[in-house]
């Protein structure tokens, strides 16, 4: 979603730059030069009513008068990125790049194009150039600063976001993903305060609702993150993962009826939600049910056979409702997929050798 | 609306409860049955007034005419009086309170009654209550004691509401049919690996076929069951004779191999007797020497697991309390000595076991942090010390006795008797399983942390993981027979401490089964050999680092006779890492050898040290025949004729396992001997 709102963004700036050349020029028999223009301003024109193929082939009429029009190819690039064609978009943009390295935009886009191809590192660098050729465009340092949050480089995610802030103070997205950051730095105060900024500035940025809620309840305010879920959901009622943490939280409250509620909402809304299936097991190995918690873990690992936790508390369900033989296999199965306390509770448990 | 109508009607029904006498003017239309009642209530009354008052017989005929009429207030308080010195004591709460809702006056004890009835079913705050409102008997002269008594019930409640605020977390399972029986079973007492269950009952085929005049019943025996392929326990024999006799015969302790036997039997005053298995018969039981049994009262006991000294209980003279816990050298001649003031109470302590990890203690006391009447607690003997005693906590100790409990080697489980509601008749034998502290669920969730992504992060929350709780003791079990003719062997099992080069222990293998069971207490590098005269030794090597975990190893031992030809691995020789240097914990087995030598003048040997294939074949070569050269050097500097040893390195052309696995080259590095002349 943000993607197309950016990709709209830059195209702004483009025409805005190519604007001096909308139809200033007419004649009858143009030199190739200026039919070239032609057909490139009737392209643009093609572009802003969304006639994305209709205004490429205006720009290979214009490449075909002019093979050096490099604004040519940069809107063609902008044009197959616009229609998902990212690999031509990739090849538009490098001979723009190569006619004039000068200009950010090209970097820019052809870093977006990259990425959306998975060449993330290519991307990275692509973004790179753009900054060092245009330090005001936020969008550059934003997504260099979200392909680094991605790699685990979260301090320098946040400096990068730090700067997209700095380009552009009322950018909701940065400041939000720097929060994201400061949470993964275990900055959790500053994290509260970055996504509480995201949400003044931008009310509908739901997303920070949840994460502030997230936050919050890692720096032990159980309360606040119960009031961000609330808020949350008061808005919207159909997102599993919501009804999931808000669940997670009241468990942690120690409310594990109120987390029942909450896990079967997202099991209703989404029955293929392993970790919704997985903490109601939880919530009723709590509750002492532990007939529903095997059930509910037991469709856990169904829908996801790799899935540790679930195992590990099926196991504790089925010690408890007196199978201890499988009780061991599930504690072991959870240890041999990582959950090496897994092993301490079959030891503990009597369970015979393998 | 309607709420307040019931409870109206609640109210009004308890104000009309009154108080029925068993009268013609209320049960003229029954006379017969009148008289029939009338005569259960005497009978009761005949039993109840006794001194000492015989209540679980008062308690038959009191029930009988209860039927007749329920709402009589003094039968109700003597029902509810005799249930509280029954078995079965939480039933006495309803007949009290009805006595009590009958006719507040009905007798001046009533509250202290009623304060043991809702102690004993765990209403700890009703309890106290009761208890403060609980007068002394007017006249009675020891209002001292009475004041004492009380206060102490009062902080048993509050001990009880503390520990039933925090369960232990335990399965409590009957021990089944082929253990219990509709008459008293308790007393039970086990092998370290639960393999087989002593215990005592009063059942109907008792030796001798008696029953006890002072107590009714049968005269208790000692039974015998054993765990079968499916976890059951086998349909108990009784042992018979010479074990058991017309009398009472109870268990006491068991060792942990299961060959010796501690027994309790009533004569000077009540005293403890040892008796020993013979292959599958129990041998006649002797009596514990004069320095354990005493004019007063012994009544438990329990062996260290090097069999070496017993701890047991008395209320002889001179101790801290009622009764308390002593422990004493078997073979020694120095006295009983106390276990002191953190152990023995003012209050009665009785039902001592030993676990076999040697330094951890079960055992009751009226004293400590009781819930009420005897609780089991826990105690470690660390540094020179007892541990503060541990309540093992609701609801294995309950408000009632809780008395003589046992636990396997690997803590997983412990027995005891009670009587439950859900047993087959009378006491009843249960298997308490320990499931340690809760175990903790694991909840997943994710979080989309990129405004600008739908890619979640994964994220768990992770309980840290609990303490091992499973006991620091491995148990090494198994069968010694002849080699050739595959007979059972009663070899002599010697637990060598390879640090101190000393023997710990000296067990014998069942004369006819040949079986043994030993329990290693992790901390040392234990020298096990097992000899028998006319054969060479066998030696195994058990190196326990402080720590190791519960295990039980199985390991059968064929005895070789002396032949030429016969090989024996010397598995307690070790060398530094890479050298031919022997190291000092050798010297236990080196001085095996060395004797066998000096005691079989025409033995000949070829000592011969072999490797695994890892690393160069030449080099292991070398390395094992200097190793080999290592110990004969040794045994010709202690005085053995160098024309009677040779030595060989074999590096790893003669492997006695596959090279393809750990254990299999741990076996393959060996010294070994081999006979060449005898």
């Amino acid at each position: 979603m943000l993607k197309t709102i950016l990709a709209i963004t830059a195209m702004a700036c483009i025409t805005s730059a190519a604007h001096a050349q909308v139809d200033t020029v007419r004649a009858t028999t143009l030199p190739p030069a200026q039919l070239a223009e032609k057909l490139y301003n009737s392209g643009v024109a093609k572009y802003n009513q969304k006639s994305y193929r209709a205004a490429i082939l205006d720009f290979d009429k214009a490449l075909a008068a002019k093979p050096d029009f490099a604004k040519a190819f940069y809107n063609r690039a902008t044009t197959h990125y616009e229609l998902k064609e990212y690999q031509p978009a990739v090849q538009d943009y490098d001979q723009a790049i190569k006619l004039d390295p000068s200009t950010f935009g090209p970097y820019f886009g052809r870093g977006q194009a990259r990425e959306a191809l998975g060449q993330s590192a290519e991307a990275e660098q692509d973004y790179s150039k753009a900054t060092e050729l245009q330090a005001s465009y936020a969008p550059s340092w934003y997504y260099r600063g979200a392909l680094r949050f991605e790699k685990g480089k979260y301090q320098e995610a946040k400096a990068d976001f730090d700067q997209a802030i700095k380009a552009d103070p009322a950018y909701a997205y940065a400041w939000h993903d720097r929060g994201s950051a400061q949470r993964q730095l275990n900055n959790l105060p500053a994290a509260i305060q970055d996504y509480s900024k995201a949400l003044s500035l931008q009310p509908d940025l739901l997303p920070a609702l949840l994460n502030r809620a997230a936050t919050k309840r890692r720096a032990g305010d159980l309360k606040g993150a119960l009031q961000d879920y609330s808020d949350y959901l008061n808005k919207k009622q159909d997102n599993a993962l919501a009804y999931t943490n808000r669940g997670a939280t009241r468990f942690e409250q120690g409310d594990f009826k109120g987390a029942v509620e909450d896990f079967s909402k997202a099991v209703a809304l989404r029955a293929d939600y392993a970790y919704a299936w997985n903490n109601r097991a939880a919530a009723y190995l709590k509750l002492e049910d532990y007939a529903k918690a095997e059930a509910d873990a037991s469709k856990a690992i169904a829908l996801n056979a790799q899935y540790a936790e679930a195992y590990l508390n099926r196991g504790h369900a089925r010690e408890m409702l007196r199978h201890p033989e499988q009780a061991c296999q599930d504690w072991r199965k959870a240890a041999e997929l990582g959950l090496e306390a897994g092993n301490t509770y079959a030891a503990n448990s009597g369970c015979g050798a393998d | 609306m309607y709420k307040y109508l019931l409870a109206f009607l609640l109210l009004t029904g308890a104000a009309q409860a009154q108080n029925v006498e068993f009268s013609k003017d209320r049960f003229g239309n029954d006379k017969e049955g009148l008289k029939a009642a009338l005569k259960e209530v005497k009978a009761g009354d005949e039993w109840y007034e006794m001194d000492p008052p015989r209540y679980e017989q008062a308690l038959a005929h009191y029930l009988a005419a209860q039927k007749f009429n329920p709402n009589n207030a003094q039968l109700n308080l003597r029902i509810g009086d005799s249930y509280l010195h029954s078995g079965f004591k939480p039933r006495a709460l309803t007949y009290l309170q009805k006595a009590y809702q009958l006719n507040p006056d009905v007798d001046p004890r009533i509250h202290y009654l009623l304060g043991r009835g809702l102690h004993l079913n765990g209403k700890w705050q009703e309890a106290i209550a009761e208890y403060k409102r609980a007068t002394p008997a007017s006249g009675s002269k020891n209002t001292a004691a009475f004041t004492q008594d009380i206060q102490k019930k009062i902080r048993e409640c509050e001990n009880g509401q503390k520990l039933a605020a925090k369960p232990t977390r335990v399965f409590i399972d009957n021990a089944g049919p082929g253990v219990n029986s509709p008459y008293p079973d308790y007393g039970p007492v086990i092998t370290a690996d639960e393999s087989v269950i002593l215990f005592t009952s009063r059942r109907d085929n008792s030796t001798g076929g008696q029953h006890d005049p002072e107590t009714g019943g049968f005269f208790e025996d000692i039974y015998q069951s054993t765990r079968t392929g499916q976890g059951e326990w086998s349909a108990a024999r009784n042992l018979g004779e010479p074990v058991n006799t017309d009398g009472h015969d109870a268990t006491v302790g068991l060792a942990p191999d299961g060959q010796r036997m501690l027994m309790y039997m009533e004569d000077n005053g009540g005293d403890l007797h040892e008796s020993d298995l013979r292959g599958t018969q129990w041998r006649k039981p002797q009596k514990l020497g004069s320095r354990i049994n005493s004019r007063a009262h012994e009544s438990s006991a329990a062996y260290t697991p090097d069999g070496r000294s017993l701890f047991f209980v008395t209320d002889k003279e001179g101790g801290l309390g009622a009764r308390d816990i002593y422990k004493i050298e078997i073979d020694g001649r120095g006295q009983a000595i106390n276990l002191g003031p953190t152990i023995n109470t003012q209050y009665g302590e009785e039902g001592v076991f030993l676990h076999p990890d040697g330094k951890t203690m079960y055992f009751s006391s009226e004293g400590h942090n009781s819930m009420g009447g005897y609780d089991i607690f826990r105690s470690v003997f660390e540094n020179g010390k007892w541990s503060a005693p541990e309540n093992l906590g609701w609801p294995i100790n309950t408000p009632d006795d809780d008395v003589f409990f046992v636990i396997s080697a690997s803590g997983r489980h412990g027995y005891y008797s009670s009587f439950r509601d859900d047993g087959l008749g009378s006491k009843d034998i249960y298997q308490i399983t320990f499931l340690g502290p809760e175990k903790q669920p694991l909840l997943s969730q994710e979080d989309q942390l990129l405004a600008s992504r739908v890619q979640p992060v994964k994220e768990t929350l992770l309980a840290p993981p609990v303490a091992i709780a499973s006991a620091q003791v491995t148990i090494l079990k198994g069968t010694v027979t002849d080699d050739k003719t595959k007979e059972p062997l009663e070899a002599t099992i010697d637990v060598i401490d390879n640090s101190r080069n000393q023997i710990i222990a000296s067990f014998r293998a069942n004369a006819q089964s040949g079986r043994y069971l030993v329990s290693l207490p992790s901390g040392l590098n234990y020298g096990i050999v097992v000899r028998q005269d006319g054969y060479l030794f066998h030696s195994e090597n058990f190196d326990l680092p402080a720590g190791a975990a519960y295990a039980e190893v199985v390991k059968d031992i064929a005895l070789k006779k002396l032949d030429i030809g016969v090989k024996v691995v010397l598995n307690n020789i070790f060398f530094d890492f890479d050298k031919a240097t022997l190291r000092d914990e050798s010297t236990s087995e080196l001085e095996r050898l060395q004797k066998l030598l000096t005691e079989t003048p025409a033995l000949r040997l070829e000592i011969s040290g072999h490797t695994d294939n890892v690393g160069n074949a030449a080099y292991n070569k070398d390395l094992s025949q200097r190793r080999a050269k290592a110990v004969v050097d040794y045994l010709v500097q202690k005085g053995i004729s160098k024309d009677r040893l040779t030595f060989a390195g074999y590096g790893d052309t003669q492997p006695v396992a596959p090279n393809t696995t750990k254990g299999g080259r741990q076996l393959n590095r060996r010294t070994e001997f081999k006979v060449t002349g005898k």
